[in-house]
This record gives C-alpha cells, structure tokens and sequence, in this order.
C-alpha cells in the first residue's frame, strides 16, 4: 500500500510556475516615462505640497487670525500629545468613529451578503430591483443626510410607521442612543449596495465543481456555504472591508446633516470633530494634527486588513 | 450471482423541452472491480451521464442501480458515489488535510477515525508532506491526489473520474495513469472513467464504451475495440491517424462482389462475403475501411493507384502522410528514416530536394511479397523514408495490405463483418498504363 514518499512540490511555498521566462527585462523607455510627467506635476501641485504645509502647519501654533504661516512658531509636537494625552474630546470622537464603523460594517455586510446570496438566485423582477438596490449608493450623502433628517423628524414617516407597529414614536435627535442608531441606519441604507455590489461579484465567481465536489461528498446546504463558499470568499470579503473602512472613517456628511454631532457631542465622529475645530475654531494647526493622526490610524487600520489580501494576490501572482 | 456494481438501463436526458437530447436511451452495467470506460468527443454526453450517475441531475428518463438499489430519487451526497473533476476542484483555500477530512467531516465522523483514515490515505497517495499546506498551492498532479484523497476518504462504492489527465501537462501524464493503475489494481474499485482521450481509455479500462451524440455506439473489450470498430464512427475516432474510410458500391464481379471506389477496387471472393450482403439487393451505399498502417506508399509506378501527398506531419520515429486520392482524402503511417549528413554528392546524383519514393537499397529484400490479384507484391508496411523530401503536390503511388480490410453498411454505418477471411483482392479497376 505504501508508495515512496515524494516531496511536496506545495511546501507551503507555492507551485514553481514560468514566470521570469521570457519576461520582458521591465526597462520601460525613456519617452514611455516621459508621458508620466504631467500626472506626476498634477499629483506633486495638488496632492504632495499641500500635505507638506498641512504637515508643518501640524508642528506649529498658526491661526489664520494672526497672520501668515511664517509668523506662527514652532511648536513641535506638542499639538500630538496634545490631542494623544489630554483631549478627550478627540480620543472620544476616535473611539465613537471606530464603534460606528464597526456595527456599520457588520450590519453593511450581513446585509449585504444576504442580498447577494438572494440575487443568486432565479427570480421574477430580479433585473429591476438589482437596479432599485444599487441606487442608494448613487445618491450625494449630504442629500441621503438630508432626506433621513426628515424622516426622523418626530412626526415622520419612520415615526408614523413605528406607529402603525403599535410602538411610540422616538426623538430621534434628541437623545444619544437613538440619535446614533439614526446615524447607524442611515450610513448601512447609503452603503449596503456597495457590499452587495462587491459580494455579489464574488460569489458569481466562485467556481462551480468545488460545490458540486462538496455536495456530492454530503454536505449540507449550511455546510457547503460555512465551509466552502465563505473561505472561496475571503479575499473578496476583504475587499470589500478595505474599501469601506477606507471610507467609513471620514463619515461626515451624514452626521453633519443629520446631527451635526449632537446632542451634546454622542455622535461627533471624528472628522466632524476636525472639522470644527479647523472651521469653527480656527485652530488649523491643531486641526491639522489631528488630521494627520487619523490618517495615520487610517493607515495602520487599512493595512491590517489588506494583509489577508496582499498575501491572496501575492500567491495568485505566483 | 451478485449484482452489478452499476446498472444504467435506457439512460436519457433531454434538455430545453426536448430540443437538445444529451444523453439517448444508454445501458451499460459495471461489475465489481471494474473499469469502464466512456469514450467520446467533447458535447457526446459523456459527463452529463456521469452527473446523472453521481445525482448532480436527474435523468429524464431510465433508471441507476447501484449495488441493486434504484437511486435515481436518493440525493447526490448519499449515493455512495465519488466524482474527481477534471479541473480537480480542491478547496484551495483550505489545506490538505482539510480537503481530505472533508467528507468525513460533514458525515460528523469520530474525529480519531477521521485523523486515522486522512493519514492513512495521505500514505497511499504520498500527500503526507503535504497535509498541512494549502491546497490551492499544490502542482496540478498533486492536487489531483488530493481530489482522488478526498473521495477514496469516504470509501465509495463506485468512483467517477472525468477526464481526469486533461488539465495535467502532457509530460505529467504517463506517471498520474501509472498512479491511477495502481490504485485500481490496488483498491480494486469499480471505476467508470471519462475520457476523450484514447490512450487513457484503451490503458486504464477493462472495457470501452464510445460515445457517440449522446448514444453508445459500441461497447467492447479495451483489446478488441481497437481492432474491430463496430461502427464508421468508432473507425474514425480510435487509432492515431483514425481508420481511412471510403465509400462506394458493391457490384457482382464472378461469383464475389467488388467494391468499386474512383481511385480502386477491392473483390470479395463469394466464400469471404459478409453476411446477408446479396440479400441487401443492388444501388447500396458502402464504406470500407483500412488503418493508416496499412496503407503502403511506394514510389509511384509500382502503386496500385496513386494519389497526390497533401502533407507529412513528423511524429517521431514515423510520420503521417495526408494524401489526395481521387478526392478521397487517406492518411499513411510511414517510416520515417532521419538522412544521413549530406557528403560531397557525386556528379550527376539526383538533387537532394526532389522526392524519392523508391525503397532503400538496403530495404530491396524488405517486402513480404503477398498475392493480392492484379498487385505482384505488397509490402508489410511503407518502407522508410526521408519524409522531409516527401513535398506537397508530388505523386506516390499506393497499395494496400489488404488482411484488415473493414466493411462498413453505408446507411447505418454498422459493420457488416468482423473479419474477412480469406483476405479479398486489392486491384485497380482501369490500370494506368504504366502499371499495366
């Protein structure tokens, strides 16, 4: 029964593949490089200079109220540990962001992949409400801001509804809890579609034999999906994750048509906190600092989640 | 007497109401210990009767017995039937050892039991390096072993293999049949294998079923289909190059019959006709059949009729000549025979690109000399050549090892006899004059 042992070619290593036969050497001409200039300029005016000033400004105690950036003095870095150690309001607004963005998420995607999982199958006037799913995400967020405001007004439709229901109506902007929750709804109905957009996508690319090599094996319907078609999902799923977060982290719009991050500060995230203090304050020096952390954080966040990813294309590359 | 392992009895599936028959009215049965093979081109049907087998769809009509038992209405997981793909279909992202405890998994195995059976088969298909790497980053043989792994885990009482070398590099091959021949011999399963490829069918299975448009056209032992198709498609389909066919009619010639083609004739004395063939009356189509392997090509005034060289396609040690022979299109296996480097040509030698059809003169005593009626001699086989200078438009001339000769009904493209003995005469009908 026992045939000799052979190496795993896998090793964990990934397959050998041709790659570097015949490659080209990757020298692109001179000319070729030439036609990267102007994006290069653009990118350099529009997106490096500033980002430098907004980072010095960081280390300074510049208020435009007191003349030029050449006159403010240099701070160090003091306005971080500032914002790192003593304002509360900040780590609050961190943290306040953070947890939105966390539920969002999870109701975003389960949401999303029920959708999708829906669209998977045959149904009458699939093609129109595919349409009708996908809108949301078409619309400006200050107008889907806006329109929920007005659909959480205490005598509002979500409130007649709640009504209908036998349930007393809320105030929805007039106490914490369920003022944040109406933030909640509001950013899963504007950013659900994405999901389902991107689950979908994925779930249409799952090959076929490996379910139909499950089912034949004996698995059930909730095996075949737990341990088969979510796993094939994974890189898809994370994505997806990336994309959001990417975005999550700046919600602004929303809250700022919705709340303006009241009552009291229950729902001010985290660039509307930036926001204030640069518009409000006129403290765009700490403002900036705290831009710059956040996009540090963003950063860090982003790239924890794009690990499992860069690790799928890295082996697809293989 | 026990059962059958499989029984197919009047297979059909029908799909779009009726408008695409996939699948027609088949039977076929599979004993224990067993290989079958299903042979065919792609769309024949091959897989769908695999997929109606395993339960991935359900037949239109007919029944699946297996070990006795109907299970055309018992769901695809618990038929006790195992399918590798042709693409493998492995979890990728889970690892081998995951791939392989699959099945025993979602059954809610002994855990103990499974790790026993997941390493034990591992052994066998030499995965154990491998159990804990994922199986997406497998070679294209190993993944293979980590399907058959994961099937042969839940012990099946019959395993389906579709087209199972396909997606394999051609040189991977020969080792993975090797590996499959082993395990039969070794687990003696019942095995029903898909394939489009001859050389898997006739080397792995006991016996060979071809496909043809969603019909078994012939179900033979492997050694025998080979040599007798039953069927002009069949011809056409196994052998490398297929069986030349001809077509023609039959007409009385001296007490035999003669079947007449444009380029020649062949005349079937009365004692070596096929049966009932005077019986089928006159104006009847027929087709007749010669492998490539005897079809002679010698140098143009010593062939029986001649034809025009359309092309040579090198092999390796011999090569496959396409020729033109009235508008009948035949193909040749030669000899091919590597020339010599080129010393300094005497004065007056024939130029090195011209075609020579003549045999070499070392071959001079080759030819197995054979009566063959107006033909004086035929040899065995073409003698060798230097297929390069064989150029495209040159004239060859063309005999016929006449033993193998297949006789084909031209309306139901059945054969009519399965052998002709004793051997009917090759001649040609208006001689040329140089043959003459």
């Amino acid at each position: 029964m026992v045939t000799e042992g052979t190496a795993c070619a896998g090793n964990g290593r990934g397959v050998s593949s041709p790659a570097g036969k015949g490659a080209p050497a990757g020298k692109g001409l001179p000319v070729g490089r030439l036609f990267t200039v102007p994006g290069q300029v653009v990118s350099f005016l529009v997106l490096i200079i500033p980002l430098a000033v907004a980072l010095y400004m960081s280390f300074t105690d510049w208020t435009p109220t007191r003349g030029g950036l050449g006159e403010a003095h240099f701070t160090g870095t003091e306005n971080y540990s500032e914002l790192l150690v003593w304002d509360t309001r900040f780590l609050e607004a961190v943290a306040r962001t953070l947890i939105i963005s966390a539920i969002c998420l999870a109701l975003e995607f389960a949401a999303g992949l029920g959708l999708a999982v829906l669209f998977m199958r045959r149904f009458r006037g699939k093609k129109i409400l595919f349409s009708a799913f996908l809108s949301p995400m078409m619309v400006l967020p200050v107008v889907v801001g806006y329109t929920f405001w007005m659909l959480f007004q205490s005598n509002g439709p979500v409130n007649q509804i709640l009504g209908f229901i036998g349930l007393s109506g809320v105030d929805w902007f007039k106490s914490s809890l369920p003022a944040v929750i109406a933030v909640i709804l509001t950013e899963v109905w504007h950013w659900t579609p994405l999901f389902f957009l991107i689950l979908l996508s994925g779930l249409n690319a799952v090959p076929e034999n490996p379910l139909r090599a499950a089912i034949i094996l004996g698995a059930s319907p909730g095996q075949l999906f737990l341990h088969v078609v979510l796993p094939m999902l994974r890189p898809v799923i994370m994505v997806a994750f990336v994309v959001r977060t990417m975005e999550i982290v700046k919600l602004f719009d929303e809250v700022f048509m919705l709340t303006r991050g009241g009552p009291g500060s229950s729902t001010e995230t985290v660039s509307l906190y930036i926001y204030k203090l640069a518009f409000n304050d006129f403290q765009l020096a700490y403002g900036a600092a705290a831009a710059f952390l956040v996009l540090v954080g963003s950063l860090f966040l982003v790239h924890l989640l794009l690990i499992p990813v860069k690790d799928h294309i890295m082996e697809e590359k293989r | 007497m026990s059962a059958p392992k499989l029984e197919a009895a009047g297979l059909t599936k029908i799909y779009k109401d009726g408008a695409v028959v996939a699948v027609d009215n088949i039977s076929f049965t599979v004993e224990s210990g067993e290989t079958l093979a299903l042979l065919g081109p792609s769309g024949c049907g091959k897989s769908t009767t695999l997929n109606m087998i395993v339960g991935l769809e359900r037949p239109t009509s007919g029944d699946i017995r297996i070990d006795g038992r109907s299970v055309v209405d018992v769901p695809a997981g618990r038929r006790d039937v195992g399918l590798v793909f042709q693409d493998y279909a492995v979890f990728a992202a889970m690892s081998v050892r995951d791939n392989l405890a699959f099945g025993l998994k979602v059954r809610r195995t002994d855990k103990a039991v499974i790790r026993r059976e997941v390493d034990k088969t591992a052994e066998f298909l030499s995965l154990t390096d491998c159990l804990d790497v994922r199986a997406g980053r497998l070679s294209g043989s190993e993944q293979q072993r980590v399907a058959i792994g994961r099937t042969l885990v839940t012990k099946p009482a019959l395993l389906l293999l579709d087209e199972p070398l396909s997606n394999l590099e051609a040189s991977a091959r020969p080792a993975v049949r090797q590996e499959l021949r082993r395990l039969q011999q070794e687990l003696r399963l019942s095995i029903i294998y898909v394939t489009h490829d001859q050389t898997e069918a006739l080397s792995l299975a006991d016996r060979v079923a071809i496909m043809h448009h969603g019909k078994i056209i012939q179900e033979e032992q492997t050694l025998q289909i080979m040599q007798y198709p039953g069927h002009v498609r069949v011809a056409q389909f196994l052998g490398s190059p297929p069986m030349n066919i001809l077509r023609g009619r039959l007409a009385d010639a001296g007490g035999g019959v003669k079947f007449t083609h444009a380029a020649f004739a062949v005349l079937f004395p009365a004692c070596a006709l096929p049966a009932g063939i005077r019986e089928r009356g006159p104006d009847k189509q027929y087709a007749l059949g010669f492998r490539a392997e005897d079809l002679v090509l010698v140098p143009p005034e010593q062939g029986l009729w001649q034809g025009e060289i359309l092309g040579v396609e090198i092999r390796g040690g011999d090569a496959v000549v396409n020729l033109n022979s009235h508008g009948s299109p035949l193909q040749c296996v030669v000899e091919h025979k590597l020339k010599a480097a080129p010393c300094a040509a005497p004065a007056g030698t024939r130029s090195e690109s011209a075609p020579d059809l003549r045999p070499e003169p070392e071959k001079e005593g080759f030819p197995t000399t054979r009566r063959t009626g107006v033909s004086e001699a035929v040899p065995e086989t073409s003698p060798a050549f230097d297929v390069v200078s064989l150029r495209k438009g040159a004239p060859a001339g063309l005999t016929l090892a006449p033993e193998n000769i297949v006789l084909f009904d031209g309306d139901s493209n059945l054969r009519l006899e399965s052998t002709l003995v004793p051997v009917p005469q090759c001649f040609n009908p208006q001689p040329s004059p140089s043959v003459a």
